[in-house]
């Protein structure tokens, strides 16, 4: 169980997380909803140890393998092999030809990795995330700037990764759509809280705010 | 000014003997000394750049400070611990060339290492997002911010050299200006200057562009394929 009890970040004298608890099953999947400045990016930075909390705890399982993409991938300026590689334990070299291939980069693989564009670049991310076994994975906005058929492919590759290592998977997205796809669980993030949570919240929201975005963003 | 152009021209296809060891011994100070510097400041650049620690930001400050380091300062204060009474006076180095070196080591690293701290901050917050996210070992982080920097790094190292290549006054106070021993372009130029002959002096000013110019193109062969 990954547990989070009253956690808060502040920026520049704005709260920009604050909650109460949370907690995530191992091996659940869920899909982090919400506006811009929401808190979803801060909750997995968070999580993912990359910047620490102003107040609260986070518990995480020592036996997780964590693994956070960001939502500006970045790209290391060497080849798309040995951006993999980077991440790629040693003894699982073998699998660095074939996540490159998953993730349709073959014909790139020798490219400079820093010239890629936005989709490739978080085609690159996914790639050097996916190839090591990881059981706890964070995504940030993964498909943001990939175009619609690469999206739904990185999504049935996640499917099929997520159902292999049997992973916990939190995913923080704007497409309403893929949440849905992606995650069994939805959360709903408004200013920093967790307002409504649940596995049909996107067909039966309850909270006004809730409500409020799935119609923006066209669901309802 | 013309005269002067010739001059120059003239001096290089004369193959002076006394001009030749002059360049080399210019070209051995700033090589050695630049890339000393290199090796030294690089890396506490990229240090200070990913690493937090208390005190961080004060050591940012004393360095951008020592980076105006005025050369003559340091080579009063070198020449006061290296000098015959100095603390460090047995080792017999004062006007020697290496004294020299050390004295260009000390103005360049600042700025090497400055100059690199600054690039690599701006490059650091998305490596060491990236890294953490992939859970790669930290030790590999620095390098991995040095290999983004290394484009930056060949600028830098230009101007690292640019500064230890267009020198006088440290090398001045502990070379001596002596022939066939710490002569260099800088202290000679000087020396032509002090005597009135401007023309020689604006003339192996020029050769000392035309070495620049020089390194410089090499450089920036470098970089274009690194791009």
């Amino acid at each position: 169980m990954i547990e989070i009890e009253n956690l808060k970040k502040i920026y520049a004298g704005r709260t920009v997380l604050d909650i109460e608890s949370l907690k995530f099953e191992e091996g659940g999947r869920y899909a982090l909803i919400g506006a811009n400045g929401s808190g979803k990016s801060t909750l997995l930075k968070i999580l993912a140890g990359i910047i620490p909390p102003d107040e609260g705890k986070v518990n995480i399982p020592k036996n997780l393998k964590l693994g956070y993409a960001p939502q500006k991938a970045f790209a290391f300026s060497m080849s798309i092999k040995k951006n993999v590689a980077l991440a790629c334990p040693k003894e699982q070299k073998n699998r660095i030809a074939d996540i490159i291939s998953k993730m349709g980069l073959t014909h790139l693989a020798k490219k400079r990795a820093d010239k890629l564009s936005g989709g490739e670049t978080q085609r690159l991310a996914l790639a050097r995330l996916l190839v090591a076994d990881r059981n706890f994975i964070l995504l940030d906005e993964p498909t943001a700037s990939m175009d619609i058929n690469y999206s739904l492919a990185t999504e049935e590759f996640l499917n099929d990764y997520i159902n292999e290592h049997a992973a916990t998977l939190i995913i923080a997205t704007h497409s309403i759509v893929q949440a849905a796809r992606l995650g069994k669980e939805i959360i709903f993030l408004h200013e920093g809280k967790v307002l409504e949570r649940g596995a049909d919240i996107l067909d039966n929201p309850q909270n006004e705010e809730t409500i409020k975005f799935l119609e923006y963003y066209g669901k309802k | 000014m013309f005269s002067a152009i010739e001059e120059a021209f003239r001096l290089i296809a004369s193959g002076d003997a006394t001009l030749n060891e002059i360049i080399a011994t210019t070209f051995k100070m700033a090589f050695a000394s630049s890339l000393t510097a290199l090796l030294l400041g690089a890396p506490l650049g990229v240090l200070l750049a990913t690493a937090r620690f208390p005190g961080k930001s004060i050591i940012v400050h004393i360095l951008r400070t020592f980076m105006g380091l005025p050369p003559v300062v340091a080579g009063i204060v070198l020449y006061m611990l290296f000098s015959g009474t100095g603390p460090f006076g047995s080792l017999k180095l004062i006007y020697s060339v290496e004294l020299m070196i050390i004295a260009q080591i000390v103005l360049i690293t600042p700025i090497v290492a400055g100059l690199t701290e600054s690039y690599a901050s701006a490059i650091a917050p998305s490596v060491l997002e990236t890294s953490k996210g992939l859970r790669l070992n930290p030790f590999k982080v620095p390098l991995l911010v040095a290999n983004e920097s290394k484009f930056q790094l060949i600028s830098i190292y230009l101007t690292g050299f640019s500064r230890a290549i267009a020198e006088v006054g440290a090398v001045q106070i502990v070379g001596g200006n002596i022939l066939r021993k710490t002569r260099v372009m800088t202290t000679v130029i000087a020396l032509n200057y002090r005597t009135g002959q401007f023309t020689y002096a604006i003339a192996l000013g020029i050769i000392l562009l035309l070495i620049s110019f020089a390194v410089n193109f090499a450089a920036g062969m470098i970089q274009e394929k690194l791009k």
